[in-house]
């Protein structure tokens, strides 16, 4: 199993899809002539990232925010003000293109597109990278490496980091993988029809029980030595409420010895450094000789 | 619009009357049959789904009113007309219990759904009517469900309107951009997380929840507005419950909604007010 630096037991990285309206847009084209719909996800941008940025100083806690290029046109100021505080920027494609739909060529061209436009506002290439909701190609580790990133945080196989592999082969790409468990909007994200979230209208869930459910999984981690990756969306846990629940998660995490909190590019590169191959078994490995019956 | 300066931070929260940390509007949405009914029609085909509606103006708001009255804090209550229409003697009650009525349209249409003169009749139907029941004209306007049309501020502006409280995307009031220009059409945003209905409503045929998920806990939910408020208390917003006599009302809810306003009141610095109250406030350059 992979060791941390220093004395670290465990990783913790902090991540936020700044989706904003976007969100919406995707699940239904009649967002665009809904205002109320629309103004949950601009929530997002005009008081959840505020809110947060000020959250993550006061708790010195980097973090990894993966910014479509459809919020960094809309939203040139948020972006420019996660920048300054020193955060990790990441990329998260075009807008509500799904990957796995397009062929390989159309797949790079569109993650080139929205990386590009990120390069353009920060100055620097965005290393890494997850995928707009939506099903994920074979020759995604392929496109990513090829246009030059070294990490993604896209799949839910492992607990700790390891290698994107095509066709049996280490593409040299890093995923830091997630947990749909860690991640905000199933439990909370909310609105009633056309644009309707969760389709089934399902009831929110309370702040007790899902700050519950996230101290426990993070106690186990750390028991574990594994990576914890936190999976977040400004509109969502920007609320004031649901940002006492993460001050009070990430007050946990800090009072328990040995955490090291890292962006998603600090995990990769120390498991670039200090991680095996993928062992025999591993999701990426046992995906290449997958057969049909 | 002078509060949506984008990224400015939390820091600089509002400003409240006497010094008050924070604003807490109790908002009720007195429903009645009009969700159970053809939204067009007014018919009813199943006496089961009118019971259910027929449940909030009924038991629902004299228990509320109760409450309010023993707690001494003011709501502020939006009535469909067709509610007024058919319990005249609850919504004068409401009026003359000091507390505020707030327009919701005749049956509880969507806006979105209609064009600006049908919009516009809605809204002038219920008028005429509230004025005859309690002598006075809403002066807040929600939109049921909050699907307002795109032109629906313009309209609300036009007839006269002093806020809105239909939109999802602040957490403090602000005022509506019209034709490119700050109006005096204030809105008071409200949030999922503080409405009742989709925590708590249950119906099996039409199924409410579109997926028959469970019946959420009142220990649940009350978390989530005791943790809520204490985030809006914290960074200093406008904490705007939204309920529904036929969905809050039932006495074990009442209970744990008179425990909630008796934790937010142990707070001395909690300004409650009604909506009229607190757009009048911001309009009057609360934040200059």
């Amino acid at each position: 199993m992979i060791t941390w630096p220093g004395q670290a037991r465990c990783a913790v990285a902090v991540t936020f899809d700044l989706d904003a309206e976007l969100f919406w847009h995707r699940l239904h084209p009649g967002a665009a002539e809904r205002p109320k719909t629309l103004s949950l996800g601009e929530y997002g941008i005009t008081r959840g990232t505020p809110r947060l940025l000020d959250l993550l100083g006061e708790s010195d806690v980097p973090a990894s925010w993966f910014i479509p290029m459809w919020t960094l046109e809309r939203h040139p100021v948020a972006v420019e003000r996660i920048r300054e505080r020193g955060h990790e920027i990441a990329c998260r494609g075009v807008a509500d293109e799904v990957l796995g739909a397009l062929e390989p060529e159309r797949q790079a061209e569109t993650v080139d597109r929205a990386a590009c436009a990120l390069e353009k506002v920060t100055g620097s290439r965005p290393r890494g990278f997850r995928a707009p909701p939506g099903r994920v190609g074979e020759g995604f580790g392929d496109v990513l490496a090829q246009l030059g990133f070294g990490w993604s945080s896209t799949l839910f196989g492992d607990d700790v980091p390891h290698y994107l592999e095509s066709g049996g082969t280490s593409t040299g790409v890093v995923e830091v993988p997630r947990r749909w468990e860690h991640t905000d909007h199933p439990y909370f994200a909310y609105n009633g029809g056309p644009v309707a979230f969760p389709p089934g209208r399902s009831r929110i869930a309370s702040h007790e029980v899902v700050l519950e459910e996230w101290k426990t999984a993070f106690d186990a981690y750390h028991r574990e030595g594994l990576c914890f990756v936190l999976c977040l969306e400004p509109q969502v846990i920007g609320k004031p409420g649901r940002a006492l629940l993460l001050e009070e998660l990430l007050r946990h995490i800090r009072s328990r010895p040995g955490v090291w909190f890292a962006t998603c590019g600090q995990i990769a590169e120390h498991f670039r450094r200090h991680g095996g191959q993928n062992p025999p078994g591993h999701p990426e490995r046992v995906r290449a000789t997958w057969t049909e019956n | 619009m002078e509060s949506r300066n984008p990224m400015t931070g939390f820091s600089e929260a509002p400003r409240w009357p006497g010094g008050a940390r924070c604003a807490v509007m109790l908002s009720f949405d007195v429903d009645g049959p009009t969700l159970w009914v053809d939204r067009s029609t007014g018919r009813f085909e199943d006496v089961r789904g009118f019971s259910l509606g027929a449940y909030g103006p009924y038991r629902g708001v004299p228990r509320i009113l109760g409450m309010l009255d023993r707690l001494g804090v003011p709501a502020t209550f939006f009535v469909p007309g067709k509610t007024i229409e058919q319990w005249p003697a609850v919504v004068a009650d409401i009026a003359r219990s000091g507390h505020e009525i707030g327009h919701h349209g005749w049956l509880h249409e969507t806006f979105f759904d209609h064009p600006p003169a049908r919009q516009r009749d809605i809204i002038t139907r219920s008028q005429d009517l509230l004025h005859e029941v309690t002598g006075t004209r809403a002066v807040g306007f929600r939109s049921p469900s909050g699907d307002i049309a795109v032109g629906t501020p313009g309209l609300l502006a036009e007839l006269g309107f002093s806020y809105s409280s239909s939109m999802r995307g602040d957490d403090r009031p602000y005022r509506w951009c019209l034709d490119g220009r700050r109006s005096d059409l204030i809105e008071i945003p409200a949030h999922w997380e503080l409405d009742d209905y989709h925590q708590f409503v249950y119906h099996d045929d039409p199924a409410q929840p579109r997926g028959l998920d469970r019946i959420s806990s009142t220990a649940a939910t009350f978390d989530i507005w005791r943790r809520e408020f204490d985030g809006y208390h914290r960074f200093g917003l406008c904490y705007v419950l939204m309920m529904h006599p036929q969905v809050i009302g039932t006495p074990a809810r009442m209970h744990a909604l008179a425990e909630l306003v008796a934790y937010i009141r142990a707070h001395q610095d909690v300004w409650f007010a009604t909506g009229e109250q607190i757009a009048a406030w911001w309009r009057d350059g609360a934040r200059q």
